[in-house]
């Protein structure tokens, strides 16, 4: 067992809800427990993965605290590696801090930010990527970033760079037996081989790498802008879409002066929304100053909703914003079918998609285009890479290895190979030299 | 009558690991006696008759710029000799000499006899005497008693040494050699902990029974390339090696005897190494292949016998005789002395300080394969860094120990006291981590300027060294600032097919020419008008192809240094550091690393847990 010292915290918010959850882990769980829970007669020892009912005891102020639910766990076998127990307990914020006070008197100390994560990451329950992912599980901030996050956290990413750890490996050791053991009969290399072997890790961590934009946005949020002439319906959309009166709407032109935003959750994605005022050409002043802000929103954008009135003509302002986000990402949304349709047919509109923000008709069609739009077709396929730490390392990686592909000699090759595998140990933990050799030694048929 | 001497250093035994420490502790000044269960086989090779290869031809050169014999002696009494890796790059290149095996363990002899603080004794050393933790001397079994301030045990393969032919076994420390029994108790009693290793030979046989005609033979190098800084002549005519394959009968012969090799009925408990297999675990293991490769190796020049290497076994002798019978080039041969197995004590180094100093007795060193190493150049190695810092501590001085990132030695060495070798542990050029800067073309400048330091380089070879890399330094120089004109360098590249150079990088420097992949320093030679030898012309081509990647091991080893200089107490009390494992606790509390770098390689440490030792290290120092 370790000799970690016994933590304890409350995992559940604070404030008043049915129940709430004390968890308590380290080399002292067991002992504390003894002292602090009467289990309902009949149970004598405590096993693992059990539920126990009974009551939390004050054994200093001798009294009962509450009739709570002991789940054990034995070390190893538990989130942190250590054992561990949850108090499920009444929901009251005052019976958690009796419970956090006993638990402190009887050894325990308050667990710091992260530190049942740490400890789990300490004791060898989850690698690097999966701490860092626990902690994105619990942010998500929508589906498709929770679905990333789990699938990091089950070590979906781990398996994909240990399995790039993996095969560079085999090479190194390859390469080893060639330089180390080269009057053996079987050990020399192909160097066309090598040069293969290295061009697919290259290419496979272009791949990752550029699924990894995807990745950052999903995490991150997507930016989309709402822009039109001025009256379209943009403040209407943005509510519509936002879920409730974000903006203020109102008949008269230019309600809108300064841009607002909005971070919303719509089918699965994070995205900020921005509403933007319509007057465009023409703006001087404070105006001038929100157009300029607008256009460098335009630029960041990953997708802009180009919004036009179905019941007036287009007119010259329509046109211009078309132009203005020309090479943009961007959707045509049609307002108003919901008024006399009087816009006519233009090439511009060809691809629009027609909505009433007024009385929500096809705001369905709308969102599900958006999605289409911003996720790649095989998202859920894909493994993901979301930290910008997790990048930058995954760069450096194949920087390395493209070094490998242009490097004369077969000991500078592995100096490449060794340097990358050392940047990935940032990922996945260190290489040992000693793991290369006892490949060599239990693959090839070494000594004269 | 008993006799009693005292001496500043006692060598205890006398081969490759024995005569560097002797050496090293005499040309510093001290008087050192040396004891040997056998005056004749000072300096002897237990096993093939060669010196170097890959990996060891580093550590023979690093003990040669140190100021070592190993080299020297090699190439006096070699062979053959050969470069081995040369199509590879310069980092890997390793040469290697066939020596003559009587005339290495004379020359040897002689080396040691002509010291003048040496004082060799046939006798054997059968218990130390110890004082307050301290080593003060030893006991003989002529019921002599040798004092001291320091003693270096290099015992080789003789503690406790036992000797397996088939399921014949019997105590020895070579073939007709009578072993070392009680010093390994008197060790025990001093509180080291003593492991059990084992390592094997390959038959030897008569020369005028093997057909040789129907070989392959395999030729030294045109140009020899030799070991160390004094050699100034070598040989002339070389002598060859011959292959020959193991077959398939060969591989039924040892399958159907398994029940009489003492590896396979479980009559030898030590490990052997893995790298260096016997026979038959090599037909067991890889029992796909049905041919394995032999060299057969001269024994000497004026010498009846031959060494095959590649043959090491155990096995009864009927069943060596039949097993060589079955192999081409041998269907006539007579063995002249069969291969053996050897099981023999050896000390678990991490029980040792990097000087290779016991942490429990002052002044008690050991070297060579009595820490678990084989090898005659990893013995060597040892020997010398023993012998020097025996030398140091007795004058009050800083112990030496050379870094991963200085010399071979210094992976060696850290290795061993780090890792807690399994298996015999030998010198790859894969276990050094800064491979490219540990170069045999560059092991002077790494190393010769501590020879000097402690008086083992004469004057004159350091004159010649500092010489040498001046010319270097000056060629290197001369490249960087010689522009060159497209019509003149543009013809060669074409012609090796690189690039040519435009006008507008007209002038261009010879250096940068010599980069580039496919140009060879040979190829400008004559538009830069240079003529020098070919030593510095290799030095010179490697530090400037190489540029690029020691310029980045550079940066990894000032990285290391940081880790270095965070020293842990040689008492710190790992309980203290909250968040470690307990392998990791109980793994550093064994070790002892003396500073993070060091703990960083101990097997089982893991980056955080390096991590929390510093955080804890940064807190509380």
């Amino acid at each position: 067992m370790s000799p970690n010292d016994t933590i304890a915290a409350c995992a559940t918010p604070v404030g008043y809800s049915s129940i709430a959850v004390v968890r308590l882990s380290g080399g002292g769980v067991f002992e504390i427990v003894k002292k602090i829970f009467r289990p309902q007669p009949g149970v004598v020892d405590f096993k693992a993965n059990r539920v126990y009912f009974g009551d939390f005891y004050d054994p200093e102020k001798k009294c009962i605290i509450d009739k709570i639910l002991l789940t054990t766990f034995f070390a190893p076998h538990s989130y942190t590696g250590e054992d561990v127990v949850e108090f499920s307990c009444h929901g009251n914020p005052l019976i958690v801090e009796r419970i956090l006070g006993v638990l402190v008197s009887q050894g325990a100390r308050i667990a710091r930010r992260g530190e049942f994560t740490k400890r789990a990451l300490l004791n060898g329950k989850i690698d690097l990527i999966q701490a860092e992912a626990v902690l994105d599980t619990v942010y998500a901030p929508c589906e498709q970033a929770r679905r990333i996050a789990l699938a990091q956290y089950e070590g979906k990413l781990s398996e994909w760079v240990y399995n790039l750890r993996a095969r560079i490996v085999d090479l190194l050791f390859l390469i080893e037996a060639s330089l180390d053991f080269s009057e053996e009969e079987d050990t020399s290399l192909d160097e066309l081989k090598t040069q293969k072997i290295l061009q697919e890790l290259v290419d496979d961590l272009e791949e990752i790498l550029k699924g990894a934009e995807t990745g950052i946005k999903i995490k991150e949020g997507y930016q989309i802008l709402i822009m039109g002439r001025t009256n379209v319906g943009k403040s209407t959309l943005f509510n519509r879409l936002v879920g409730f009166e974000r903006a203020i709407v109102h008949p008269e032109p230019g309600t809108t002066r300064d841009y607002i935003e909005e971070d919303i959750e719509f089918a699965g994605i994070f995205v900020r929304l921005y509403d933007t005022a319509g007057f465009f050409s023409k703006a001087k002043g404070v105006d001038f100053k929100a157009v300029q802000k607008t256009h460098s929103l335009i630029e960041q954008a990953d997708l802009i909703l180009l919004m036009f009135d179905g019941s007036e003509p287009l007119n010259e302002e329509d046109i211009n914003l078309y132009n203005l986000t020309k090479n943009r990402r961007k959707l045509q949304v049609v307002n108003k079918i919901d008024l006399n349709f009087r816009i006519g047919q233009n090439g511009l509109l060809s691809d629009s998609i027609k909505i009433s923000a007024k009385s929500g008709e096809n705001i369905d069609l709308l969102i599900a285009n958006i999605k289409r739009m911003l996720l790649p077709k095989n998202v859920e396929q894909q493994v993901l890479i979301t930290r910008m730490r997790h990048i930058e390392i995954l760069k450096s990686v194949r920087g390395f290895l493209k070094n490998a592909l242009n490097a004369q000699t077969l000991e500078t090759v592995a100096f490449e190979l060794y340097t990358a595998l050392n940047r990935l140990g940032e990922l996945t933990g260190q290489v040992m030299r000693k793991e290369i050799l006892d490949r060599i030694f239990e693959e090839f048929c070494i000594g004269k | 009558m008993s006799c009693s001497e005292k001496y500043d250093i006692i060598v205890i035994g006398a081969g490759h690991a024995g005569i560097e420490a002797a050496l090293a502790g005499a040309r510093m000044g001290l008087n050192v006696l040396v004891i040997t269960l056998n005056y004749d086989n000072i300096g002897q090779m237990s096993c093939n008759p060669s010196v170097g290869g890959l990996a060891k031809g580093h550590l023979v050169m690093e003990v040669d710029a140190l100021g070592g014999e190993i080299g020297f002696l090699a190439d006096r009494t070699a062979l053959q000799f050969r470069m081995l890796n040369r199509s590879k790059g310069p980092a890997v290149w390793s040469p290697r000499t066939q020596n003559d095996r009587t005339q290495y363990r004379l020359s040897a002899r002689r080396s040691v006899e002509s010291e003048k603080n040496i004082v060799i004794k046939q006798e054997s050393a059968d218990e130390l005497i110890i004082q307050n933790n301290q080593i003060i001397g030893v006991h003989t079994g002529l019921g002599n008693e040798y004092l001291c301030r320091a003693l270096i045990l290099t015992t080789g393969t003789f503690l406790n040494g036992l000797l397996h032919i088939g399921l014949e076994h019997f105590p020895g420390g070579r073939l007709a050699e009578s072993n070392s029994n009680r010093l390994s108790d008197s060790l025990k009693k001093a509180g080291l902990s003593l492991g059990r290793l084992k390592t094997g030979t390959s038959p030897r046989v008569a020369l005028n029974s093997v057909n040789l005609s129907i070989l392959k033979p395999q030729y030294g190098d045109e140009k020899p390339f030799t070991f160390s800084v004094r050699t100034k002549q070598v040989i002339k005519d070389q002598l060859p090696c011959y292959i020959t394959h193991t077959n398939p009968r060969t591989h039924k012969i040892i399958m159907d005897n398994l029940d009489r090799s003492p590896l396979y009925t479980g009559k030898i408990i030590g490990i052997g190494p893995r790298y260096c297999p016997s026979i038959e675990t090599k037909v067991v293991r890889f029992s796909g292949r049905d041919s394995h490769l032999i060299f057969i190796e001269p024994e000497g020049r004026d010498c009846g016998e031959l060494y095959l290497n590649g043959l090491a076994t155990s096995l009864p002798y009927d069943v060596q005789y039949d097993m060589l019978h079955s192999i081409k080039g041998l269907e006539d041969v007579r063995i002249t002395r069969p291969g053996y197995a050897v099981e023999y004590d050896f000390v678990y180094p991490i029980q040792l300080k990097a000087n290779l100093e016991t942490k429990k007795i002052k002044n008690l060193f050991c070297a060579g394969q009595i820490n678990g190493t084989s090898g005659y150049e990893e013995a060597a190695a040892q020997g010398i860094i023993a012998g020097i810092n025996a030398a140091l501590n007795l004058r009050n001085e800083k112990p030496f120990v050379p870094k991963r990132y200085e010399a071979y030695i210094g992976v060696l060495i850290d290795d061993l006291i780090t890792k807690n070798t399994e298996e015999p542990y030998r010198m790859f050029t894969s276990l050094a981590e800064h491979r490219l800067i540990l170069r045999i073309d560059n092991v002077v400048n790494r190393l010769m300027h501590y020879g000097v330091k402690f008086g083992l380089i004469p004057e004159q070879v350091w004159k010649e060294y500092e010489a040498r890399e001046k010319e270097v330094n000056k060629m290197i120089d001369f490249l960087k600032h010689k522009r060159v004109q497209p019509a003149r360098i543009n013809p060669i590249l074409k012609n090796k097919n690189e690039k040519e150079i435009s006008d507008i990088q007209a002038g261009q420097s010879l250096y940068q020419i010599l980069k580039r992949p496919g140009i060879r320093l040979n190829d400008i030679k004559e538009i830069a008008g240079l003529n020098i030898d070919d030593q510095i012309g290799h030095r010179v081509e490697v530090e400037v192809k190489y540029e690029g990647y020691i310029k980045r091991e550079k940066l990894q080893i000032e990285k290391l240094k940081e880790l270095e200089k965070e020293r842990i107490p040689a008492d710190f009390d790992y309980q203290k550091v909250k968040g470690l494992s307990n392998e990791a606790r109980s793994k550093l509390s064994a070790v002892r690393p003396e500073n993070l770098d060091q703990a960083s390689r101990i097997q089982g440490i893991s980056p955080s847990d390096i991590l929390l030792l510093l955080l804890y290290l940064r807190k509380s120092f």
